[in-house]
């Protein structure tokens, strides 16, 4: 089937199986191999990009399901060279690991961010449950979550 | 400083996801392979038919036991007992025994080959606890610690306090699965990318399993998503290497989630037996422990295991009559592998709790009652033959530490109705390796400068996210005066990186550590020969701050020396070593603190961690940040363990094969304050003074857990995990 979506701000299409996911696309089609696969059952969230504005497990979306919507990846946060606020603060505040978790947990903080910008911590930790990390104990991405003065997508 | 990096060294690229980890790599014309595991844990194999599968268009080709030459056998340490696959007329042993590979045009058609072989299998019984295996069988290793005399020891006791304590299987969790890919390059060599905690085992397990000439087999690791000890086991390397000899073309293999869970290696299950008798001031003055051990149907990891749990087993403290017994029995479950805390972890938590029993039983306050055990500076050396500890410190700091908790725990907390709450602390002095065991001895790094002052270190330990990379960078800053962004590290591979051995025990900072101060000095100490020899002074020069100074005077432009060592056959790349501390075989120790402050819910069981400390000596956190992600992670880890996680088998079949079914913790999951404290008394021979910590984060936190859990309910539970249900049944509410 023919499919056309929007892929970090870009139109892209293909010809795509129905039971192909997203995140096989992602990483596989069009190489944006930050996009983790670490279960493809959607249990722990590395596989995590943004489709219409959600925060969503990539392996558990097929691809018909993205038609015509925007989907951004971790891919297309940094532009021109130039880091998120996001990306910052975890670089800044040692958020970073093994860094498998890191695209997928990052996806998740845009997501809440864009809705809340300024989260409680129990809203900072309810937004990033769904996001294993088994290095961190988490406490350095809530602090580097803290850190962030939200104003959207500004890259400097 | 102000040439620092705002920055660890991969933080950059991996928060863009550019960082590439084994399984984000591809070739021109890849291919994709999966493994054919067996539907019974333990069978006689009567026939494996491939043919149809053969049939199916995109198979490229599928492998099978007949098609391995050498060996067939792999494993990380001696013997060499796991069969790389499993022919006809051949047994299976566990579900992590491989029958065939297919390798295909993708992963989809790969999956269809695998449902396409004909296995006929005729099962057999297995043995799948360890009740079962002791009835049926001889342990297949023994060891014993013996020292003074425990039956008198036990008879001038006027108390007497025991525990059992059980430690089931845990799953690695680490979040990246076992994957890799293999070609063969221009020259003809087998190249093998994937993630390895010990590439120089691996190599000879490859090498040897599948006869192959060492310098003909290239492995090498790029990023690797977490290991915690998981990835020193067999996993993807010998299958991926077979493959690149038998096809010669570009293969993948990624395992799934499943995959990794069953085939992967787990921490070994251990049962303590314990009892320790004391004087009624305290004193221990005998400690019988007996241990058991569960290994897969493959040695694995643990009789290594094992043997640290058995020389932990006395924990911090003075003990004149012990008697240490460990035993392991064969099952068909799963293969052992490391687990951060390598067994003398689950030591610590025997020897602690039991520590808070006694106190209760005496009377005497947790605090004292270790204060007056604890080993002295002079009695290191005696403990008994092999006690594996050398004070590299000036002292033995262990009070310290628990006063900087104490002070950083604050007033105990205040029951609120309903609800019950404790306090519990536990001390240790665990082990780091400092060169000296026969497995590892010499660590390796080599440096190249180049004309415009960038330098390039190679050493042998992977970037498992423990920060390896950024320590090296900073000791390399440090003793060159060079910049941080100047300096590139090359990791962990067998054709271009020195010699490093197991990236475990806490091991990183101190071989590597020295290996790459040693490179350093040695570069620097050439850089100011080569500029004394050019400027043909006898004064002495100085290489500080990318420049080279006599007494704070600018002697040469750094450019001007380089074209003259590039045009005069100057050698700007040095090795740097180490080879150990001091000359008797024993590990380093470090001292720890922890404090846990727990509610519990007494109608639901619920377990709220309010608080933990965890106050380490470290000697000297070269990476801070790093050092604290080490200490709070490790901590989140061992609550996992402590109170969540249990990886379940039933005759040799996983009940919790997914994270649905096998819970780590999430954020949600974490103590509402976890704070890591440091300690920087400078070891002795270290690389800054700095100590191993990774693996110590495992020591302290779990029997604090417990002893608070003991404080509030007076129970003390020593099965992990420490459940809602379990609480509740120990409470007599359910």
């Amino acid at each position: 089937m023919y499919i056309e979506f929007t892929l970090n701000g870009k139109k892209v299409s293909l010809d795509a199986q129905p039971q192909w996911t997203l995140l096989n696309v992602l990483r596989e089609h069009f190489d944006l191999t930050g996009t983790k696969k670490g279960c493809e059952t959607g249990e722990c969230g590395a596989c995590t990009v943004i489709v219409d504005g959600k925060n969503v497990n990539s392996c558990m979306v097929l691809i018909g399901s993205v038609q015509g919507k925007e989907v951004t990846t971790i891919e297309g946060l940094s532009q021109n060279g130039k880091l998120n606020p996001i990306q910052k603060a975890f670089a800044e505040k040692a958020a970073v690991h093994c860094g498998y978790c890191t695209p997928g947990m990052i996806m998740s903080v845009k997501a809440l961010l864009d809705e809340n910008p300024k989260p409680s911590n129990e809203e900072i930790k309810t937004a990033i449950s769904g996001n294993l990390c088994r290095c961190t104990g988490y406490e350095q991405i809530i602090e580097a979550i803290e850190a962030i003065d939200w104003e959207g997508d500004c890259n400097d | 400083m102000t040439n620092v990096k705002p920055f660890r060294n991969d933080a950059i690229e991996k928060v863009t996801g550019s960082a590439k980890y084994s399984g984000d790599f591809t070739m021109g014309g890849m291919l994709h392979a999966k493994v054919l595991w067996p539907k019974y844990p333990v069978a006689k194999i009567k026939k494996i038919d491939v043919s149809q599968a053969e049939e199916i268009a995109g198979v490229e080709r599928i492998v099978t036991r007949k098609d391995v030459k050498g060996s067939n056998l792999a494993a990380i340490y001696d013997p060499y007992d796991r069969p790389i696959l499993v022919g006809e007329e051949e047994e299976v042993r566990f579900l992590g025994d491989a029958l065939a590979i297919v390798v295909a045009k993708d992963e989809e058609t790969a999956k269809e080959a695998l449902e396409n072989i004909v296995v006929e299998y005729e099962p057999l019984p297995g043995i799948f606890t360890l009740e079962e295996s002791m009835a049926k069988n001889e342990p297949c290793f023994v060891d014993e610690i013996k020292k003074g005399n425990v039956e008198d020891g036990f008879n001038k006791a006027d108390v007497i306090v025991e525990n059992q304590v059980y430690f089931p299987y845990v799953e690695h969790s680490y979040i990246e699965p076992e994957a890799g890919y293999s070609f063969i390059d221009k020259q003809g060599i087998i190249n093998v990318c994937y993630g390895s905690q010990y590439l120089s085992r691996h190599h000879k397990m490859v090498c040897k399993s599948l006869d192959l000439p060492f310098n003909r087999v290239r492995l090498y690791s790029p990023y690797i998503g977490g290991a915690f000890g998981g990835k020193h086991h067999n996993s993807v390397q010998v299958y991926l290497a077979l493959l690149a000899v038998l096809i010669k073309k570009p293969v993948k293999m990624v395992w799934t989630r499943e995959e990794a869970f069953f085939a992967g290696c787990k921490r070994h299950k251990l049962h303590f037996n314990s009892k320790m008798g004391l004087s009624k001031e305290g004193k221990i003055v005998a400690l019988d422990v007996e241990i058991l051990s569960e290994s897969g149907p493959y040695i694995g990891f643990t009789e290594k295991t094992l043997a640290f749990a058995m020389r932990y087993a006395f924990g911090p403290y003075w003990i004149d009559n012990m008697n240490i017994q460990g035993k392991i029995y064969k099952t068909n479950n799963a293969e052992i592998g490391a687990f951060r805390g390598f067994g003398a972890s689950e030591s610590a938590f025997m020897i602690e709790t039991l520590m808070d029993k006694a106190a209760k039983k005496l009377n005497i306050s947790p605090e004292d009652i270790r204060k007056m055990n604890l080993i002295k500076e002079e009695q290191l050396g005696d403990h008994f033959p092999g006690a594996p500890w050398k004070l590299l410190s000036e002292k033995i700091s262990v009070e310290e530490t628990l006063e900087k908790t104490y002070e950083a725990m604050g007033p105990k907390p205040v029951a609120k109705p309903g609800k019950k709450v404790g306090r519990g602390i536990a001390i240790a002095m665990p082990c780091f390796e400092i060169g000296l065991t026969p497995g590892y001895r010499g660590t390796g790094a080599d440096m190249t400068m180049f004309i415009d002052g960038t330098i390039n270190v190679r050493i042998g330990f992977p970037e498992v996210g423990q920060g390896i990379t950024g320590v090296v960078t900073k000791i390399t800053s440090e003793i060159l005066g060079i910049a941080e962004d100047k300096i590139n590290i090359i990791y962990s591979d067998s054709h271009s990186t020195p010699k490093a051995g197991s990236l475990g025990f806490s091991r990183g900072t101190v071989n590597c550590g020295n290996a790459v101060l040693d490179a350093s000095k040695k570069l620097k100490t050439r850089l100011e020969e080569v500029a004394k020899k050019y400027l043909k002074t006898e004064e002495n020069i100085e290489f500080k701050l990318g420049n080279f100074y006599i007494e704070d005077k600018l002697a040469i432009e750094f450019d001007e020396l380089m074209d003259y060592c590039y045009y005069h056959g100057v050698n700007l790349t040095v090795n740097g070593w180490f080879e150990g501390v001091g000359s008797v075989e024993k590990h380093g120790i470090t001292f720890i603190s922890g404090a846990v402050d727990v509610e519990i819910d007494e109608t639901t069981g619920a377990l709220n961690i309010l608080k933990v400390v965890n106050c380490h000596d470290i000697g000297k956190a070269i990476h801070p940040d790093s050092a604290r992600g080490q200490n709070i992670g490790g901590t989140v880890m061992m609550l996992g363990i402590a109170t969540m996680e249990e990886y379940k088998m039933e005759d040799g079949i996983p009940l919790t094969p997914t994270f649905t079914q096998y819970a780590i913790p999430t954020a949600k999951d974490i103590p509402n304050e976890n704070i890591s404290l440091f300690i920087e008394n400078p070891g002795k021979g270290l690389p800054f003074g700095g100590k191993g910590l990774g693996e110590h984060t495992m020591y302290t936190v779990g029997p604090a857990l417990s002893n608070a859990i003991y404080d509030a309910i007076g129970i003390s539970m020593t099965e992990l995990p420490i459940t809602p249900e379990k609480i509740l049944k120990a409470l007599n509410k359910i």
